[in-house]
């Protein structure tokens, strides 16, 4: 699914036939793409918003420097069909831009403003921990101990 | 019309009347600093584009640490 996703934001195809291998989590001391740390991070990302419902997927993840994803997928319990949602945040000098298909696109405003600027916060917080190791204030890497 | 005054004059003593009545509804009425003022859009974009610029920095330093492609 992650591969699927990929490909249709970045535009590369077929990543397994590029020699491309998703991650297995947990394999420590690997050097990762960039595609499997971002995988990684949207993990953590995933987890920022309580608890994924049940048959629901979820990725949320930084891309580039303007840009923020939300993916989620379900199956409806009605129609047992696959169904998924992505939106796009973009970040620009007047505001973020929230993208989202068959909807109008509108600038984030009140809760929902401060809803993800406290979700990449925390999203920021963690991935620097827990995927890079390192201090988030500082940048630098935290002690053996600290990790 | 004294029935009414006595009656007064208990609830007065039972704290019931208007006047202690008006501090329950004033406490239920925001106070001036808990009224959120609308929020400027613009004040989040340096926090956000600091924090997005720094996810791709480390990432790239990762990779170049670690001689990822």
């Amino acid at each position: 699914m992650f591969k699927k996703f990929m490909t249709l934001l970045t535009g590369a195809d077929n990543l397994a036939a590029s020699g491309i291998v998703m991650p297995k989590l947990g394999r420590p001391h690997k050097a990762l793409t960039e595609r499997e740390l971002i995988q990684k991070e949207s993990e953590i990302g995933a987890e920022l918003f309580g608890q994924v419902p049940e048959g629901h997927t979820r990725q949320f993840f930084n891309l580039d420097q303007n840009t923020w994803i939300w993916y989620e997928e379900w199956t409806d319990p009605l129609t047992n069909q696959k169904t998924n949602t992505t939106v796009r945040y973009e970040i620009h000098p007047n505001g973020i831009l929230k993208v989202q298909e068959g909807t109008n696109y509108s600038f984030l405003q009140g809760h929902e403003l401060t809803n993800f600027i406290a979700a990449i916060q925390l999203y920021y917080e963690r991935v620097m921990r827990e995927v890079y190791h390192s201090d988030p204030v500082s940048g630098q890497p935290l002690s053996a101990s600290a990790v | 019309m004294e029935e009414l005054f006595e009656l007064s004059q208990e609830l007065a003593r039972a704290g019931m009347t208007d006047a202690q009545s008006t501090p329950a509804i004033s406490g239920a009425m925001p106070r001036p600093s808990q009224v959120q003022s609308p929020v400027d859009p613009i004040q989040y974009i340096p926090t956000a584009h600091q924090l997005s610029a720094r996810l791709v920095a480390i990432r790239a330093r990762y990779q170049q640490k670690n001689g990822a492609k």
